[in-house]
């Protein structure tokens, strides 16, 4: 693995970087907003983004945007960095984070490669990312009725202000069958043991719409396109979708990146703060454990070019704290074969920077078998609502009660962990792009060292292949779908030459950043005068061709 | 091509064509009498225009080469529309291991429309019940397999993506290097998959396949559903010769697994022969039989909500009660463990038209016991085959009111009684 070395100057990106320079008021923008941004930029002289006409991407509503430099290779033939906005359909921070990028990157002061493309779509989840910038809230869902109740009815138990306050929060209901009870501190609640009491269920906050007995367990919409996917898809979850790919948008970036060349794939989204590799659940994260050493380099440059302080590599499960089967991050890897990262704009780690993450002494010692400490998500943001926030970002659970039963209303306000506040967008996203753009920059490009000579008809020739990029060539785990993914070394016979040694077609190992293979040799029979000509290819690479007369 | 088509139209009218009497017979191939897709779609229109009253094609999608995927509806098509009643569905032809199925499934088709014409226990099945057929589902691997054989060029050898390892249950792209690059990524698998999601009144599948070793049902599946199964097709699991049910990404465990079917895999003996295995086209009709007898079967188990007779008693002045029983009279329940396990479907339902329910009770070896009345409708459990259950509604409505009670379940189909209160 090449040794790290900033590969950009950061501060020509800087003056790029945030969407909110110039903003009198931070707020989110629509979908539209910033499509158009996007559009008014790309209708610049000299501009080298432009919206992508794709088909596939098209005929599913989704708005993409190419940025390439001019170079010899076809654009939609070079290797692609896919970046997706939100594509979880909650982080609007990661739509804005996806814009950042597309504007550093198009920027013509960026440095980018005439060797690679760059695909940004920056409202992945577009139904999901409407719906939650209008309501304030959301589960990912896109706006496709879906009977999570599965009583036969759809939509028809959403969640209500049943307080009054402008807000729809959650609820806690007291329920024998319920899986909560209050932690020690007790605005967050911990899975419930035998014995415990009272049990709660934790439901979105609202009345019994349907009169079932049940709260808000059938509101409005969706798939997640995210979790649309088919590795370990949860059968059971209506919102992961009847079928795998059955949310034409999904299919359509599934069938995009089997299209491209996509080499990699930064999903700006999460609220965990972190770059996390694939690993949703333990099986994908044991299998990506192959390629830790490129999941390392990854961290280190993301270190470089946000300035988070993330110590290693962390899979998806472990960045978020939980397993979810079905994400399209692990399909892109396992199928795609591409470097497929998560980076969480937001999280506890950016929201809490000037003291770092703080534990009260209480819970740092469970020496009490009967302590109940509040769950590792909870921890980690009890700083930022105590000490960045002074509490308000928390609404205490306050009693009530609904057609005879007891309820609290409460929790997490809006834009507090999900997504920044406004106010704190341009905090969340700097350095994201300097990041989006060290991952396009270091796309692996091949060449040849060669030497030839000749005695008489006969011509021998020895050459390596060298990985010039930063990224290596290829993922090193592998699965069966895929075709093989070493570097293909190729001898191109002309007519009249014979091959007397050595192979025609060559499969090399990958290579890493800055890596050579092994010298191969071949003995060839050609007549005076004639050249001898070798190509290589790799799948994060455009292929290269040498032409040598010994 | 000629020699093939003209057998196959010969054999399409009958299923054991002649020899024409005075031509030297042609060099046998193996794929003899076999009938190309385009044949198949003539053969199937004109049953569907010489039999309205009981076979409907529809398509189910269209191939990758743009081939229309025939689906059959067997189903005496008055009153009630098929997609209420219980059904069954039979995938014939998914690959080259099972390329007779779409000869066998049409000959399964002649049959029951010739014994539905008449009246007998086939046409009394079909009045409740529909059988969905898809005799060909992979019509592009069909005309390249049976040109190559006639051509004398057929070779198996492996393919990009097989269609029995496309479907999402199980679908490993780590080990399975034709599973696809996604489930359901190819245009057949797709629309069978999205049939079946469509279709929750579809409660087993079936395949008719050649013998394999592999065995046929999954340990990883729930008792209650492996024993149902296993009294089903009593007899054919228990020889252990299903093909690959629960084969990575095969349909039979996708239909199992996601959408709780009961499932089969009918295995088809005959006498090997040719690179592709195919019977003779003689041995079609004993296949036939064999694989009559079981759709038939598991027809007839199909779980089907019936009502007894009502009772009716008088409480007050406009205050009633009535007591009915619900009967499951097929031999499967009224969903599987797997359906209720994954809350697929609702739970079936009892619906009173004409009077309020005021309340409900069970009764249950003699306990009775209230249940959740949600307007006009009582919500029931899933019911094991051949249960019954004793039901006591308590009404309020006018007296002499007529009153309609209703039973309904996803895939138990539905059952209706009158009553007068008085």
């Amino acid at each position: 693995m090449a040794s790290l070395r900033p590969f950009l100057s950061l501060s020509v990106l800087a003056l790029v970087a945030s969407p909110l320079v110039g903003q009198e008021q931070p707020r989110y923008r629509t979908c539209e907003e910033l499509d158009r941004s996007l559009d008014e930029l790309a209708a610049l002289e000299g501009a080298r983004m432009a919206r992508l006409v794709h088909p596939l991407l098209s005929s599913a509503g989704m708005v993409a945007f190419e940025i390439a430099s001019e170079g010899p290779v076809d654009r939609s033939a070079r290797p692609t960095l896919l970046v997706l906005g939100g594509f979880d359909g909650l982080s609007l921070s990661g739509a804005e984070a996806a814009v950042a990028c597309a504007r550093a990157l198009a920027s013509p002061a960026s440095p980018l490669s005439p060797e690679v493309s760059v695909v940004v779509i920056p409202c992945a989840a577009r139904a999901a990312l409407t719906s939650y910038r209008t309501q304030q809230r959301g589960d990912g869902g896109d706006d496709t009725p879906v009977d999570t109740d599965r009583d036969g009815n759809v939509d028809e138990d959403g969640p209500d202000d049943l307080d009054g306050d402008g807000l729809v929060l959650s609820m806690l209901v007291e329920d024998p069958a319920g899986g909560w009870v209050l932690s020690d501190d007790d605005r967050f609640l911990v899975p419930a043991r035998a014995l415990d009491a009272p049990r709660l269920a934790l439901r979105p906050e609202g009345r019994d719409d349907d009169g079932d007995g049940r709260y808000n367990e059938d509101g409005p919409g969706g798939v997640a396109l995210e979790r649309n996917f088919p590795l370990e898809r949860p059968v059971a979850d209506p919102s992961a979708g009847a079928l795998p790919l059955s949310q034409p948008a999904a299919r359509a970036l599934a069938d995009f990146v089997l299209e491209r060349r996509v080499f990699a794939v930064l999903s700006l989204q999460g609220a965990h703060g972190a770059l996390a590799s694939p690993g949703a659940t333990a099986a994908i994260e044991s299998w990506a454990a192959g390629d830790r050493a490129l999941y390392e380099l990854c961290v280190r440059e993301f270190r470089t070019a946000t300035g988070r302080a993330q110590a290693g590599a962390v899979s998806r499960r472990a960045a978020r704290l939980v397993d979810q089967g079905g994400v399209a991050q692990d399909w892109f890897a396992v199928v795609g074969g591409a470097l497929s990262l998560e980076l969480a704009p937001w999280g506890p780690n950016v929201a809490v920077t000037a003291r770092g993450p703080m534990l009260d002494a209480r819970f740092e010692r469970p020496a009490d078998p009967d302590a109940r400490p509040p769950l590792e998500r909870d921890l980690r943001w009890r700083p930022y609502v105590d000490d960045v926030t002074g509490g308000a970002a928390f609404v205490p659970w306050t009693p009530h009660l609904i057609g005879g039963a007891r309820v609290r209303i409460g929790g997490w306000k809006p834009w507090t962990i999900e997504n920044p506040p406004p106010s704190e967008l341009a905090r969340a996203l700097a350095g994201i792009e300097r990041f989006a753009l060290a991952l396009a920059q270091g796309a692996p490009r091949l060449e040849f060292d060669v030497r030839a000579q000749r005695d008489g008809r006969i011509a021998t020739l020895r050459a390596r292949v060298r990985n010039v990029g930063r990224l290596p060539t290829s993922l090193a785990s592998r699965s069966a779908v895929r075709a093989p993914s070493g570097v293909t070394l190729e001898l191109a016979l002309e007519e009249g030459q014979e091959l007397l040694a050595g192979r025609e077609l060559d499969e090399l190992p990958t290579l890493a950043g800055g890596e050579s293979s092994a010298e191969r040799e071949w003995i060839v029979l050609a007549p005076e005068g004639s050249n001898l000509t070798l190509r290589a290819v790799a799948p994060w690479c455009n292929a290269v061709r040498v032409e040598v007369r010994p | 091509m000629s020699v093939l088509l003209a057998l196959a139209v010969a054999w399409a009218q009958d299923p054991l064509p002649a020899p024409a009497p005075d031509l030297a017979p042609p060099a046998p191939s193996e794929a003899e009498g076999y009938c190309t897709p385009r044949r198949l779609a003539l053969v199937l229109e004109e049953l569907a225009t010489k039999h309205p009253d009981l076979l409907r094609v529809e398509s189910l999608g269209r191939s990758a080469s743009g081939l229309e995927i025939p689906v059959i509806t067997l189903a005496r098509l008055e009153g009630d529309s098929p997609r209420s009643r219980p059904a069954l569905a039979l995938v014939a032809a998914l690959g080259d291991e099972d390329l007779f199925g779409t000869e066998l499934a049409l000959s399964l088709v002649r049959q029951c429309v010739a014994e539905a014409r008449r009246e007998g226990p086939v046409r009394e099945l079909l009045g409740r019940v529909a059988v969905h057929i898809v005799p060909a589902l992979h019509p592009d691997l069909r005309s390249q397999a049976l040109a190559a054989l006639e051509s004398g060029t057929f070779a198996r050898a492996p393919r990009r993506v097989e269609l029995d390892s496309n479907f999402p249950s199980g679908w490993d792209p780590l080990a399975e290097a034709t599973a696809g690059p996604y489930p359901l990524s190819e245009p057949e698998s797709r629309a069978l998959a999205e049939f079946l999601v469509a279709r929750t009144n579809v409660s087993a599948c079936l395949r008719l396949v050649p013998p394999s070793p592999e065995r046929f049902l999954s340990a990883s599946w729930l008792d209650a559903d492996l024993r149902a199964q296993s009294e089903l097709w009593d007899g054919i699991a228990a020889q252990d010769s299903g093909h690959g049910a629960y084969a990575p990404g095969s349909f039979l465990r996708f239909a199992y697994e996601e959408r709780g079917c009961f499932v089969v895999a009918m295995p088809c003996v005959f006498e090997r022969g040719g690179p592709l295995a195919l019977p003779r086209i003689g041995d079609i009709p004993r296949l036939t039989r064999e694989a009559l007898a079981l759709v038939l079967r598991a027809a007839r188990a199909l779980p089907t909500l019936s009502l007894g007779a009502p009772v009716v008693g008088v409480l007050g002045p406009s205050q009633w009660s009535l007591d009915i029983e619900i009967t499951n009279i097929g031999a499967l329940p009224t969903a599987s463990a797997r359906v209720r396990e994954l809350e697929l479907l609702t739970m079936p339902e009892l619906v009173v038209h004409g009077a309020r329910i005021v309340a409900a009770a069970s009764n249950v070896e003699g306990e009775s016991k209230s249940m959740p009345v949600r307007g006009s409708k009582v919500a029931l459990a899933e019911l094991g085959g051949g249960e019954r259950v004793g039901l006591r509604l308590f009404l309020s409505a006018a007296p002499g009111a007529d009153v309609r009670i209703e039973v309904r379940s996803s895939r138990a189909g539905s059952a209706s009684v009158a009553a007068r209160l008085e």
